[in-house]
């Protein structure tokens, strides 16, 4: 994860949910269910089963909430959820679960000693690389400040006050050129979501 | 949606926004759709850029399916009982207006509640003290205003039931009360033992047995030290197979014959495995 502000987001959503606030918790779906489906992708090869026991690890999550103390990060909780959901699922079904858990920082990264990616669906693996491509793509065409700006924060994890020491110019327009440079990705990502 | 609107969700990814613009952008995001589409496609681009494991489909959609799913879960916010003693309120003296009701007990206390008396629930008087999440509910006022049994709903919202229904109604139970209901079942069938451990380590005997509908829980102790044998029919347990150890306890899960025994206790895994082993149906 990208440190300690990441951290600090999902721990406010959390507390959103605590507080009763249920809809807070769309949004940590929404944040992690890529990476969770990725996550049990690698216990079942089936898509469509995947989908289910990750819909069912996040009501787990939802329903396990109360007892989150925060003592650990949200994704590492949720993590470790998600793995015991994939071994009793294949428990369940008189599948034997793997030996050895999936580290969660291998389980994060699409390179590894683990080579993540020969896991995927080929349709899936197509799809990411020609995003990371369109990615790659927009990024070098980004005027130089959105450039900078964005690759300060998704790279060098700074915050925004740091980054707007080192461009010389107001936190509001740091936030601004994050924001701008998202937009110019996401304008280029969402064809494939559609 | 103008582009501009977008900013503070780019900002809510980052944790640079502050609480107050947190919550209402959550309050925002969750009634547009397209709002939480664009936190979602941020944080995949996000995790593309970072070369973390995504799994890419355009099927993907758990946000609402997880929504949906959860649609008939209870908010968590503290959630009050009223605990029905018929004969004790009659005893009960006159409380002032003023005096703060003793009547309503904390979350903590439900599961000691539910085996004495009938328990209603109330959504209301959370541990936030936000009260911009939602309207909260003035429990002393509600009692004395209905003088009946204040009657659970998710959420905030109170409906009441005439005190002449001597039997309380409790239309939708709250998450995890369902377990109390049938403990309490289990307690009043005091059911036979059906399943013994015919190996135990010198001095042991049986001290006590739960036996639920779905699960059968015998306790061993030598006076010192104690162990206890859980057997669950195979696919009703929460736990794989293996070891693991808490403090100065063990749990040793294993599946035998469409069952799954665990033993717990502070024993070796070589004892607790042999416990297991030897657990059989009872021959009386």
């Amino acid at each position: 994860m990208s440190g300690e502000n990441n951290a600090e987001i999902d721990k406010q959503l959390v507390k959103r949910v605590q507080e009763g606030d249920k809809r807070a918790f769309d949004l940590l779906v929404g944040k992690y269910q890529h990476k969770i489906i990725a996550l049990i992708g690698r216990y079942v090869y089936d898509q469509d089963e995947a989908l289910d026991i990750s819909q069912e690890a996040f009501i787990k999550a939802y329903r396990a909430l109360p007892r989150f103390r925060g003592d650990s990060a949200f994704y590492t909780w949720l993590y470790r959820i998600a793995i015991n959901t994939a071994k009793n699922h294949l428990v369940s079904r008189g599948r034997r679960p793997p030996d050895v858990d999936i580290d969660v920082a291998d389980a994060q990264y699409f390179e590894g000693e683990n080579k993540l990616h020969d896991l995927g669906s080929p349709e899936s693996n197509l799809v990411r690389e020609e995003m990371d491509q369109v990615i790659k793509k927009v990024l070098d065409q980004l005027p130089v400040d959105l450039r900078v700006a964005l690759t300060l924060r998704e790279f060098e994890d700074m915050s925004y006050e740091d980054i707007s020491k080192i461009m010389d110019c107001p936190v509001g327009t740091v936030r601004s050129r994050i924001f701008r440079a998202r937009e110019a990705i996401d304008k280029e990502v969402s064809p494939f979501l559609k | 949606m103008h582009e501009k609107s977008f900013e503070p969700i780019s900002a809510m990814m980052d944790g640079e926004i502050e609480a107050f613009e947190l919550r209402r952008l959550i309050e925002r995001t969750s009634n547009d759709g397209e709002l939480k589409d664009k936190w979602g496609r941020y944080h995949l681009a996000q995790d593309i850029m970072q070369g973390r494991s995504v799994e890419m489909s355009d099927t993907v959609d758990l946000v609402s399916k997880v929504s949906a799913a959860l649609e008939t879960e209870p908010n968590y916010r503290t959630t009050v009982i009223h605990e029905v003693d018929q004969l004790v309120s009659k005893e009960r003296p006159q409380q002032s207006p003023e005096e703060p009701s003793q009547w309503w007990k904390p979350m903590a206390s439900m599961a000691m509640a539910a085996s004495v008396t009938a328990v209603v629930l109330l959504g209301a008087q959370g541990y936030s003290t936000d009260t911009s999440v939602g309207p909260t509910v003035d429990l002393a006022n509600v009692v004395k205003a209905n003088e009946g049994f204040p009657q659970g709903k998710f959420g905030n919202q109170l409906s009441t039931v005439s005190s002449s229904n001597s039997q309380p109604v409790v239309k939708k139970m709250a998450y995890g009360m369902r377990q109390y209901i049938q403990q309490h079942r289990d307690l009043l069938a005091n059911k036979a033992a059906s399943w013994q451990a015919n190996w135990l380590p010198q001095g042991f005997s049986k001290v006590t047995h739960r036996v639920s509908n779905k699960s059968e829980v015998l306790l061993y102790s030598n006076g010192r030290a104690t162990v206890s044998v859980n057997i669950e029919p195979m696919g009703s347990q929460v736990a794989s197979q293996g070891v693991v150890t808490s403090d100065n306890l063990l749990a040793y899960g294993v599946s035998a014959d469409k069952k799954f025994i665990t033993v717990v206790g502070d024993v070796s895994p070589d004892v607790a495995a042999k416990i297991a082993a030897s657990v059989t149906i009872t021959t009386q």
